[in-house]
C-alpha cells in the first residue's frame, strides 16, 4: 500500500470534515425547515404508545409554525410565531411528580440556556380539562416569558415561551390559549 | 535511546498523530460546549454519572485488551483508539447528528424524523466517525494494525470510548427527561438501562465490527479486501440501525434486539482469531525450522500463561529483561508476515539478528560464573 502518511490522514481529516462541518453547513444552506400550522391543529408529543403520544395540545391561532429541526417529536416540540418560540417537553418521571419539584426543576433546566430564568412564585393554574400545574414569569435578558408545569403521577409536561417583550406581549394570548389546550393521557 | 522511546519519537513524527490530538481536542471543545451548562446546572447527576461510568471505561478497556489471544494490546495504542471514540468521533457526532436529524425533518417531517430519526442518521455518521479512529491508529503506528484482529480489537476500543461519552451524554439527557427532579436516581437509571442492560451489544461491537473489515484491507490490501472492508461496515451500520429503529421497544426486550449484534461480533471475532492462530502457528513452525526459534518455543509464545510461568525459572534482573526482550522480539517477528500500512521488508532479517543476539545474550547472563 506504499507510504500513505500523507494522503491518508488528509483523506481521514476530509471525511471528518464533512461529516462535522459539512452536513450542519448543509443544514444551513436548506433553510430553518418551519411547517406553517393550521388553526385548530392538535399537535402530539411523547414517546408512542398503541401509535398514540401522550401529550397533546392545539393551536388556536394562524401564524405559528412547527419547528421540525428542533423538533423531536418522542419528547417535545417547538412552535414558533414571529419572534416567539414556544415549547411543549414531555417529563416522564422515574417516581410519582408533584408540580412544585418539577418547578424547581424547569427552573435548573432553564437556566442551561444561560438567557432565561424563571420568577419566583409560580400561581397555580387548571386547565379546562382539569389538568393542574403551576404558571409563573419567565424572564431574561431582553427576553419575555412565561412558563408553566402539569404534573400528573406518572407522566408531566413542561412549557416555555419566551421572546422579545413586545412580540410575547402580542403573542400571550395565544399562548395562554395554547397552555389550556395542553393535555396528558393517563 | 531505548524501544519504547524511539517508538514514541516516531509517532509524534507522524501527521496522522497531529490529526489525531487536534480532532481530540476539536471533538472535547464541542462536547464542552454543549455539556458544560448541563454539567454546571446538575452537577450531582453529573458526578454521579462520572462515577459510575469511569470504572466502566477502565475494566472495559483492560477487558477488550486482552481479547487478543497471545498479548495484550499496548495500553499507549488503546487509549489512542479510546481517545478518538470518546472525543474525536463523540465530538463532530454531536453537530453531525442534529443537522443530520435536521435535514431529515425538513424534508420527511417530523413525525417521521420522530419515529425513524435515528435508525438513519446514527448509523451513517458515527459508524464512519468511529472507524476512522482505527485508520488513524493504523496511519500513526502501521504495525499496530495488520489484519482483521487488531481491526477488530481497536474498533472494540474506539467503539468504548463513544459509548461511554454517549452514556454521559444520556446521563444529563435522562436527568431533563425526568424534569430535574432525581437528579441522581435519573444518572442510576441511564447507567443501569444503558450500561448493565445495553453495553453488551453498544458502540464496541459495531466499531469492531467495521475495524475487523478496515483491519482486512490494511493487512493484506486487495479488491477482496475492499469488499470485506465495505461489507463490514455495512454490516456495523445495518446492526446500529436495527438497534436504533422503533421496534421490540422496552427494557425487557433489549436482549432479544441487542442478541444479533452481540452474535455478529462473536461471530467476526472468533473467524479473526483463527485466521491469525492459524497464521501464527504456521509462522512459529517455519521459524523454528528456520532455527530462529527453538523447538517448543513457538508453543510457548502462544500462551501468556506459558511465558508469564517461565520468567519464574530466569534469575531476576538482567537475565529476565533479556527474556522479555527476547519474547517480544520473537512476537514482533511472528507477526511481521501479517503486513500493514507500511510493511517493513528488511524487519524479519532484523528481528532474526536480534532473537539470536538476544538469545546469546540470555544464556551468557544466566551461565554461572567460572569459579
Amino acid at each position: 500500500m506504499g507510504r500513505v502518511r500523507w494522503w491518508g490522514t488528509g483523506l481521514v481529516a476530509l471525511v471528518l470534515l464533512v461529516l462535522g462541518a459539512g452536513l450542519p453547513l448543509l443544514d444551513a444552506a436548506l433553510g430553518d425547515g418551519k411547517r406553517p400550522i393550521r388553526p385548530g391543529t392538535v399537535l402530539s408529543v411523547g414517546t408512542a404508545r398503541d401509535g398514540v403520544r401522550p401529550v397533546s395540545f392545539a393551536v388556536p391561532a394562524a401564524g405559528w409554525a412547527l419547528d421540525e429541526e428542533r423538533s423531536a417529536l418522542g419528547s417535545g416540540a417547538e412552535l414558533t410565531s414571529d419572534e416567539v418560540v414556544f415549547n411543549v417537553s414531555v417529563v416522564v418521571p422515574l417516581a410519582p411528580l408533584d408540580a412544585r419539584a418539577l418547578w424547581d426543576g424547569l427552573g435548573r433546566i432553564v437556566s442551561v440556556r444561560g438567557t432565561t430564568r424563571l420568577g419566583a412564585g409560580p400561581s397555580a393554574i387548571t386547565t379546562p380539562h382539569g389538568l393542574r400545574g403551576l404558571t409563573g414569569r419567565l424572564a431574561g435578558a431582553g427576553r419575555a416569558g412565561t412558563a408553566t408545569v402539569f404534573a400528573r403521577a406518572t407522566r408531566g409536561a413542561t412549557v416555555t415561551a419566551w421572546g422579545p417583550p413586545e412580540a410575547y406581549l402580542r403573542a400571550a394570548a395565544q399562548v395562554e390559549a395554547m397552555v389550556r389546550t395542553i393535555r396528558i393521557a393517563p | 535511546m531505548t524501544d519504547r522511546a524511539a517508538i514514541q519519537r516516531g509517532v509524534t513524527t507522524r501527521p496522522a498523530f497531529w490529526l489525531w490530538a487536534a480532532a481530540c481536542l476539536a471533538g472535547a471543545w464541542v462536547a464542552l460546549d454543549l455539556l458544560g451548562p448541563r454539567v454546571r446546572a446538575f452537577p450531582v447527576g453529573a458526578v454521579a454519572g462520572l462515577v459510575l461510568l469511569a470504572p466502566a471505561l477502565a475494566a472495559g478497556v483492560w477487558l477488550l485488551r486482552r481479547l487478543h489471544p497471545v498479548r495484550s494490546r499496548p495500553l499507549g495504542y488503546a487509549l489512542i483508539a479510546v481517545g478518538w471514540g470518546g472525543l474525536a468521533a463523540f465530538g463532530p457526532a454531536l453537530p453531525a447528528n442534529a443537522a443530520f436529524q435536521a435535514v431529515l425533518g425538513g424534508t420527511a417531517g417530523a413525525e417521521f424524523t420522530a419515529t425513524w430519526g435515528a435508525a438513519i442518521t446514527a448509523p451513517v455518521n458515527e459508524e464512519i466517525l468511529k472507524l476512522l479512529g482505527v485508520a488513524v491508529l493504523a496511519l500513526i503506528v502501521p504495525h499496530a494494525v495488520r489484519g482483521a484482529l487488531d481491526g477488530f480489537g481497536f474498533g472494540a476500543l474506539v467503539g468504548l470510548g463513544f459509548q461511554i461519552s454517549e452514556n454521559f451524554l444520556y446521563v444529563l439527557n435522562t436527568i431533563v427527561l425526568t424534569g430535574a427532579t432525581q437528579d441522581a436516581r435519573a444518572a442510576f437509571f441511564s447507567f443501569g438501562s444503558r450500561m448493565i442492560g445495553g453495553a453488551w451489544w453498544s458502540h464496541w461491537a459495531m466499531t469492531a465490527i467495521a475495524g475487523a473489515g478496515l483491519g482486512r484491507l490494511l493487512g493484506r490490501p486487495s479488491r477482496t479486501g475492499v469488499a470485506v472492508a465495505c461489507g463490514a461496515l455495512v454490516v456495523a451500520m445495518a446492526l446500529h440501525s436495527w438497534w436504533d429503529a422503533p421496534v421490540l421497544a422496552g427494557v425487557a426486550l433489549l436482549p432479544v434486539k441487542g442478541a444479533p449484534i452481540l452474535v455478529a461480533a462473536i461471530v467476526a471475532y472468533r473467524i479473526a482469531r483463527y485466521r491469525y492462530l492459524t497464521g501464527f502457528r504456521r509462522a512459529a513452525r517455519e521459524e523454528t525450522e528456520r532455527g530462529v526459534l527453538v523447538p517448543g518455543e513457538g508453543h510457548v509464545l502462544t500462551y501468556r500463561k506459558w511465558r508469564r510461568k517461565e520468567r519464574w525459572d530466569v534469575p531476576a534482573g538482567e537475565p529476565r529483561r533479556l527474556l522479555a526482550r527476547l519474547r517480544a522480539a520473537q512476537l514482533e517477528l511472528l507477526d511481521d508476515r501479517l503486513g500493514g500500512l507500511e510493511p517493513d521488508p528488511g524487519a524479519a532479517d532484523r528481528l532474526r539478528g536480534d532473537i539470536r543476539d538476544l538469545r546469546r545474550r540470555l544464556n551468557a547472563s544466566q551461565r554461572p560464573a567460572p569459579a
